[in-house]
């Protein structure tokens, strides 16, 4: 009876000096790449692939230029109003990026030539300053650029052909 | 025919199998009852064999047993039960029938399991097995009213259970259930998936389970592939002669998690089910239909499940000489997937860095539904005292339908086996076992492709006494393996072993060699999910290894016994799913050279404070190490121990109540393969019983995990936070 009393209490021990998990508090500083939260509006398509956040270095103008991402985030989730983002799975190298996005992907194969079906814009990063053209973001050399946040409106999702400079002259 | 038997076994390979023997023994017929030493009242359900021959039987429900053809020499007969010390009873040699033979057994509460069967096929004394073997008895299982019988053997010591993947000693770490290197037998009969090779634990109800024996350390000398890191027995359960009537009633919920930030729902999850179960014996045959359901809200996000069983049992008991059963199964299973919990930004993250309750929002609703059917006989025929003659023919089917958001996957397998063996005492104390095994297993499916896997085996094993007090068995099987008919491949698995008694010392030592043949999924796995690719590998080689123990058992006190092992395993060309070159594939390739050690020692009391407690006290402590990349094995922990005690006190009239608790630890694995940089904690749990039993009324109420300690076993997977049940189970 004394061996199990005695290997009782180290058990018992053991047991109460580890709260085991606990909550922790998300991160707030950016560390890599550029973080934001995209908040959505509008009822999300049945025919939706995935909803991710997609950085350009510049604007494309062309159809092959339309998959050149330079980087872009998990698939974000559609449950609640909005989420929380950090992109990417490669970090982002420092630099200026001239257009981030939310980008949804309709279901289908994605191809150069099928991008643009497939491919629809449902918000961009704006400039605070001026909120009626795109945000040029610039990630520091170390660390990383936060509160990038997008609107994602899915009433209202637009080709990604249609922001090429040429679709959009005058 | 008996001359053709023996021919058989020679080609089988045995060595000194004689010619027919000119005379037939004369035979005689022995008959009595097994009786407990405290009341004389019959002890239904008791183990009774002729030592030395192929007779063995099960006494009924008054405690009878009948030999009608015994040998006329001097006899023993051995019984044995649960909750008593074994017996052996000796008998003159005489022509005359005998059918009034008693057999007392002194009741031993210490007496876990007397016999077991896994250890070398055949019915043994626990202590007398060659290896270590850990045994849950019905008592186990109705004590810790267990939902399934993952959960029955999780306190086993030794064994960990991984979100539903077993490891025992160290030998599987995490694979999400693909390429068990432990093997389940039901009834002896092996049931590992045909495709995954993995173990479905739902599989049987666990209230029609008599016991589960554990066979720790590789197999393979008598199981083949899969029996790598060990077996495990699931046993169903005997059926008594008159009609019985059994029913049991679940019903719990889940505790809120201890912290506000992780709230997810308002209304606690519940789960709740029913067995049911009506056996009798009608002449010769024993028959017991069983079925059941289970509806589980679950204790995380989308981790509802439902599920529904049946089982058929049938048992042919004309006589002593023939004992065939055929036992049927069906499992449905239907639910919502849970890969990983929830991290920054993935779900309504409420501003933490996780969420243990929560799922990825985009996974929400992503379901499987998975069904299993078995059917298997068996049969085992006494030609004569000395001889007996076994086979089996079994199949396994299991199917499963994912249908997530984004994708739905389906495999369907089957698994056909067929085995005929024999059993041959040319003397007292010597046994020879010898047989040929067969196994076609096929899979069609979108993930692993159509193909299928043929197995061939031919076994043999010499156990024979050495001396008074010491037993040796030598043994070895030869598999032969192919995948699509082509390419067969032999392997070798041999075993040496021995065990003596040097007083009160009973020493154990074995050395053996194993393998596991990779599964039809880890080879021809092809899918692609977040950009990762998972891309076959027809060319993976066998797993394989050597494997040793060392081990005593002891009464340490008149009421104290202690048992200690030492084992250690070599392993060679262990399966891992690796990295390609391309960064972006993942292939399942023989990478890893491994070596685990390590030291068991479990401890058991009974008749502590005036006789009310019993307590029981495991310890395992693991060295397992990957020797290709010099660094530990993923998953394993390095120790892990288990405290239990129950205090018993009769209430007379009022029925009797037993108060119990299992204090559990599992240290945080050195390494894991995912999610490396998460923060880990060891694994410590506190789950409280109490049972009030009377006439066939029992109820147990449980609260598992009740200091709400929130852990995990595989990084991202929450284990259950504190779990409040009660089960009601009557038995007419």
């Amino acid at each position: 009876m004394r061996l199990f009393a005695a290997a009782a209490v180290p058990l018992f021990l053991a047991l109460g000096c580890d709260g085991g998990l606990h909550p922790e508090l998300s991160p707030t500083a950016c560390t890599a790449g550029i973080c934001g939260v995209v908040r959505f509006r509008g009822a999300v398509p049945d025919s939706t692939d995935y909803v991710r956040v997609v950085v350009y270095q510049a604007v494309p103008d062309s159809l092959d230029q339309i998959t050149s991402f330079a980087g872009f985030s998990d698939p974000l989730p559609l449950g609640p109003d909005s989420a929380r983002y950090t992109c990417c799975i490669t970090p982002l190298a420092p630099g200026a990026y001239a257009w981030v996005l939310v980008v949804w992907k309709k279901l289908g194969a994605l191809d150069v030539n099928s991008a643009p079906a497939l491919l629809m814009a449902a918000g961009s990063f704006l400039d605070p300053a001026d909120t009626t053209r795109l945000g040029t973001v610039t990630v520091p050399p170390a660390g990383g650029a936060g509160g990038i946040d997008i609107v994602a409106d899915f009433g209202q999702l637009q080709s990604i052909s249609a922001f090429f400079p040429a679709a959009r002259a005058p | 025919m008996r001359l053709a038997l023996l021919a058989a076994l020679a080609a089988l390979g045995v060595a000194g199998v004689p010619a027919a023997r000119a005379q037939q023994p004369t035979l005689r017929r022995i008959a009595g009852t097994v009786v407990s030493a405290t009341d004389s009242s019959p002890v239904a359900g008791a183990s009774i064999a002729i030592i030395g021959t192929t007779l063995r039987m099960t006494t009924d429900a008054a405690g009878r047993f009948e030999f009608p053809r015994a040998p006329v020499d001097g006899l023993d007969l051995l019984a044995a039960r649960i909750g008593y010390e074994p017996e052996i009873a000796s008998l003159p040699a005489g022509a005359d029938d005998d059918s009034s033979v008693v057999v007392v057994l002194p009741p031993n509460p210490i007496q876990v399991a007397p016999v077991v069967v896994t250890a070398s096929r055949e019915a043994q004394l626990t202590e007398e097995a060659p290896v270590s073997v850990s045994v849950a008895t019905a008592e186990d299982l109705e004590r810790r009213a267990t939902i399934g019988i993952d959960e029955a053997i999780a306190r086993v010591p030794g064994v960990e259970i991984q979100d539903g993947q077993i490891g025992i000693r160290g030998s599987s770490g995490y694979a999400k259930g693909l390429g068990s290197r432990v093997l389940l037998l039901v009834d002896g009969v092996p049931v590992n998936e045909a495709d995954r090779d993995g173990i479905d634990w739902d599989l049987l109800p666990v209230t029609e389970v008599e016991r589960v024996e554990v066979v720790k350390g590789t197999a393979s000398a008598m199981y083949g592939s899969s029996a790598l890191g060990g077996v495990v027995n699931v046993i169903t359960r005997d059926i008594p002669d008159p009609l019985e009537l059994r029913i049991r009633l679940l019903g719990g919920g889940y505790a809120d998690p201890p912290y506000a930030a992780w709230r997810w729902r308002t209304t606690p999850a519940l789960f709740g089910g029913v067995d049911l179960s009506l056996s009798r014996r009608l002449g010769p045959v024993k028959l017991l239909l069983s079925g059941g359901g289970l509806s589980n809200e679950g204790y995380r996000q989308n981790n509802d499940d439902r599920r529904a069983h049946a089982l058929a049992k049938l048992v042919l008991v004309s006589s002593p000489q023939l004992q065939a059963e055929l036992v049927a199964a069906a499992a449905d299973e239907s639910y919502g997937q849970v890969l990983l919990w929830c991290v920054q930004g993935q779900c309504d993250d409420g501003g933490q860095a996780y969420q243990p309750f929560r799922v990825d929002s985009t996974t929400l609703g992503d379901r499987t539904r998975s069904t299993k059917y078995m059917v298997q006989a068996t049969a085992r025929r006494a030609l004569a005292p000395d001889l007996a003659l076994r086979g089996r023919l079994s199949w396994y089917r299991t199917s499963f339908e994912d249908a997530y958001r984004t994708t739905s996957d389906q495999a369907t397998s089957d698994r056909l086996g067929g085995e005929l063996g024999a059993e041959w005492h040319p003397r007292e104390g010597r046994v020879v076992d010898v047989g040929t095994e067969g196994t076609y297993a096929t899979v069609t499916s979108d993930l692993f492709g159509d193909h299928s896997q043929t197995e061939l085996a031919w076994y043999a094993e010499d156990e024979t006494d050495v001396g008074a007090s010491g037993r040796v068995t030598l043994g070895a099987r030869v598999d032969a393996i192919a995948v699509d008919a082509v390419a067969w491949n032999a392997i070798a698995s041999p075993r040496l072993a021995a065990s003596w008694t040097w007083w009160p010392v009973r020493l154990r030592a074995s050395v053996g060699r194993g393998f596991r043949a990779p599964s039809l999924a880890e080879r021809f796995t092809s899918t692609a999910a977040q950009g990762i690719e998972v891309i076959p590998n027809p060319n993976l080689e066998n797993e394989s290894s050597w494997s040793g123990e060392v081990g005593a058992a002891a009464p340490a006190t008149r009421n104290l016994v202690v048992d200690a092992a030492l084992f250690w395993s070599e392993y060679q060309n262990l399966i891992e799913p690796e990295l390609v070159t391309s960064g972006t594939e993942i292939q399942f390739t023989n990478v890893t050279r491994a070596r685990v050690r390590g030291l068991d020692l479990t401890a058991r009391a009974t008749d502590l404070v005036h006789g009310h407690v019993t307590a029981s006290l495991a310890w395992t402590w693991l060295d397992a190490r990957d020797l290709t990349a010099d660094q530990p094995l993923a998953f394993r922990p390095r120790d892990l121990a288990t405290l239990s005690a129950d205090w018993l006190t009769d209430l007379g009239g009022a029925g009797a109540v037993t108060l119990g608790f299992d204090a559990h630890v599992a240290s945080s694995p050195a390494r894991v393969e995912i999610f490396e940089g998460d923060r880990r904690v060891a694994a410590r749990t506190l789950d409280l019983r109490a049972t009030w039993r009377r006439r066939g009324v029992t109820v147990v109420a449980k609260v598992e995990n009740a200091l709400n300690y929130i852990y995990t076993l595989v990084p991202r997977t929450l284990e259950p936070p504190r779990t409040y049940s009660v089960a009601l189970t009557l038995d007419q």
